[in-house]
Parts: C-alpha cells; sequence; structure tokens
C-alpha cells in the first residue's frame, strides 16, 4: 500500500493503518530499535510505542516522508528506552525527568525542536552535506541508525578499518564545524 | 552539550538523510558505476574502431585507382596502386609473392640506375637493351617508384602510377627521371636504401626493378 494511502486510513481513524504500517514498514522499526537496545522484547515494545505514537501523530499532523517520519519515531523511542534503563541502573532519576520531557515535546508538538536544538539540527544538516556520498553512508548509518561498523562496512563491501577510519575523520570535522559555528559540545 | 544529547539532535536531521542511507546501497552503486564506466570504455573503444575502420576505407578508395587499361587482367590492376597503405610492412609479404610471380622479364636485359644522389634529389634511368622490344610493347610510368630504407622496413617515399604518363620502353631507349627528395627526408640518413621501379608488358603484367645505394654515416653521397 503506498504512503500517502496509509496515511489517510490514520486520518479516517481507521485501524487497519497500524496493520498496514506493520506490514510494511515493522521490519524496519525492528532493524532501528535493534540496533539501539540489542534486545527483541524491548524492541518489539519500541515498535509498538512507534505506533501508538504514531496514531496519536497523525492526525494532525501529514508527514512528507512517512518512512523517514517512522524511522525518527521509533529511533527516539529506542533511545528514550535505552537511556532509561541505563539511568535506572546508575540510579539517576534525574535523567529520566529530562528524556520525560523530551517525549512530551514529540508528542504534543507538530515542531517538537527547542530553538537551540534547531540551530543545532540546521549545522548538522549543513555539516552533513558537505560530506562525501560515502562518508554520510557511513555517519547516518553509524549515528542513526546505530549501525555497528561491522555491518556498515559489510553493507559497503569494504573493510571495517576503513569504516573506523572515515567515521573518526568524520567526527573530527564535526567537531571542527561544530567548533566554527559557535556551538560548543 | 553532550554527546547524548548530540546523538539525539543526529536523530533530527533532514528526512533525505535518513531515506538515503535506508535506501541508498553504496555496493550496488559501486557496481553499477563499474559496470557504466567499462560499457562506456567499450563503447568508445568500439567507435573508435568503426571510425578507425571508416577512415582507412575512405583512404583506400580515395586512392583506389583501377586501370584496366595497364592492366587487362583484372585483380592484378590493384596492384598498380603504389599507395603507402598498400605497401605497409604488415600487408608486404601478401603483396611481395604475386609480384615475384610475374617474371616476364627475367630474361630481358633492363636495368635500373641510380645516376646520381645529392640533398635534394635522385636522378633515375631505365635502360634497355634487348632487341626483342623495339616495339612499343614495354612501359613505365614517370615517377613510378618506392624507395625504402634499411631493407623494405622504412618507407621513405612512393608515389601513385599516374595512367596519364605511361613511357615506353624499347631497345636502346634510356628513360631517365629525378626524384624529389627536398622535404622532410632530406638529407637522407645514413644507411642502405633500396629503389623500386615498376616495368609493364604489353598485357599488364609487371615486375620490379631495383637498385640499392648506401649513404655512409658521413653524409656524402656515392
Amino acid at each position: 500500500m503506498e504512503d500517502s494511502a496509509i496515511i489517510e486510513l490514520y486520518f479516517d481513524r481507521d485501524e487497519d493503518a497500524i496493520n498496514q504500517t506493520d506490514i510494511k514498514y515493522g521490519s524496519y522499526c525492528n532493524t532501528i530499535t535493534y540496533n539501539i537496545l540489542h534486545d527483541y522484547h524491548d524492541s518489539e515494545e519500541c515498535r509498538n510505542d512507534t505506533y501508538f505514537k504514531l496514531w496519536n501523530t497523525i492526525p494532525p499532523t501529514r508527514p512528507l516522508h512517512f518512512k523517514a517520519f517512522i524511522a525518527r519515531i521509533a529511533r527516539n523511542l529506542a533511545i528514550d528506552l535505552y537511556d532509561k534503563k541505563h539511568a535506572y541502573k546508575r540510579g539517576g532519576a534525574s535523567v529520566e525527568v529530562a528524556l520525560d520531557e523530551l517525549e512530551e515535546c514529540l508528542s504534543t508538538s507538530s515542531n517538537p525542536y527547542e530553538a537551540e536544538d534547531q540551530v543545532v539540527t540546521d549545522c548538522l544538516n549543513a555539516f552533513l552535506r558537505t560530506l562525501s556520498e560515502e562518508s554520510r553512508f557511513m555517519f547516518v548509518r553509524r549515528y542513526w541508525y546505530m549501525d555497528t561498523t561491522v555491518q556498515i562496512a559489510s553493507l559497503m563491501n569494504i573493510k571495517e578499518s576503513k569504516v573506523r577510519v572515515t567515521l573518526m575523520r568524520t567526527r573530527d570535522r564535526l567537531r571542527s564545524f561544530l567548533a566554527k559555528e559557535g556551538i560548543r559540545i | 552539550m553532550s554527546s547524548k544529547r548530540l546523538l539525539r539532535l543526529i536523530g533530527n536531521i533532514d528526512d533525505e538523510f535518513i531515506l538515503n542511507a535506508a535506501e541508498y546501497r553504496p555496493t550496488k552503486v559501486r557496481k553499477l558505476h563499474t559496470g557504466l564506466v567499462i560499457s562506456i570504455v567499450v563503447s568508445v573503444a568500439c567507435i573508435a574502431i568503426l571510425i578507425s575502420g571508416v577512415i582507412k576505407y575512405v583512404d583506400y578508395a580515395r586512392n583506389y585507382h583501377p586501370s584496366y587499361e595497364m592492366h587487362p587482367h583484372g585483380i592484378k590492376s590493384e596492384s598498380i596502386i603504389f599507395s603507402d597503405d598498400y605497401f605497409g610492412t604488415e600487408s608486404e609479404t601478401e603483396i611481395i609473392p604475386p609480384w615475384t610471380s610475374v617474371d616476364f622479364i627475367s630474361d630481358i636485359d633492363i636495368e635500373l640506375r641510380i645516376d646520381s644522389i645529392n640533398d635534394s634529389s635522385i636522378d633515375v634511368s631505365y635502360i634497355v637493351d634487348d632487341d626483342r622490344y623495339t616495339d612499343d610493347k614495354l612501359y613505365t610510368f614517370d615517377n613510378c617508384f618506392r624507395l625504402v630504407y634499411n631493407n623494405k622496413e622504412d618507407l621513405i617515399k612512393s608515389t601513385h602510377a599516374d595512367p596519364e604518363s605511361k613511357t615506353f620502353l624499347t631497345s636502346g631507349s634510356e628513360i631517365k627521371f629525378t626524384i624529389d627528395i627536398s622535404d622532410e627526408n632530406s638529407p637522407l640518413k645514413p644507411g642502405n636504401y633500396t629503389l623500386y621501379g615498376y616495368v609493364f608488358n604489353e598485357n599488364g603484367d609487371y615486375n620490379f626493378l631495383k637498385a640499392e645505394f648506401t649513404v655512409p654515416d658521413d653524409g656524402i653521397y656515392p
């Protein structure tokens, strides 16, 4: 089913929208969340949360790129879950609160970014456009999809050492780029 | 900004990057690019070969002057073309045998003689001394020759036979002509040279005569 048709199902409040989303993007969501959580049960939970958030977000939001929209929600939920688990282990309640606040922003606003975040995001977008296609692919696969360097090397049919070196250089370039833009890390 | 926050903000990058990384397969693209490059190289090579063939054909057609007046025996008329391509080193082994087989003047006393050589010209004579050829049966063409360096391996100069310049050779006649070398070949470099001349009988059969000379290392002509 076309993405636009699935979105229409959401707008019609047709529960088949969830089924169709799962059929088309279920494994895609699993890949993203499992790369972050490395736990099938948590990954499954994250996927269900993703559908729930989609149901609550559409409408009113009408995503331009449905696949990227789902991926972004799944990733954020997975990172949240990851942080929660690690914060619990460390006993850091303040981290849980911060993550809950972010969760709230995501669910209530069609533009969930704070101003400063938007500036950083714009910088990141500008930075990614300066990269070669190959470097950009590695960077996004590593830090967005959370692929391992081995997985990236396999995807690109190159040696892992090349991936590691390229990513290291890309991180250096990002640090310089952000410093040049006046953004401290 | 913490690394955790940066990681989270990376999650907000433009959709295009997310989708490209999900759908883009560098390996496939690289293979595609490699295939594309190979296809382009092969295509260019084919086109080059085709153009080369066309150029050779055009050049051949341009230099092709069949003259059945000179060579009534059909296919032999092709051999009258004294173009550089025709006498190229590669085809020479194929071309020479039928020439040598036409040995109609082997028993005729006819000489191709080099009279003099200088930086700009070579004076040449055909000298016939055979009573059987008192009629207009033996002929050649003006400036019809082939000059090679180092035992046929390096063509210095040759000309095309001009049907309009037929000159008959009879007993006692001495036909003189001058080969102009006042061009890029002047002065002739030291080494051994062979000059081939061509003589035809009334049937259009032909054979070549040859005269050899050497330009010494000091460049002084003999």
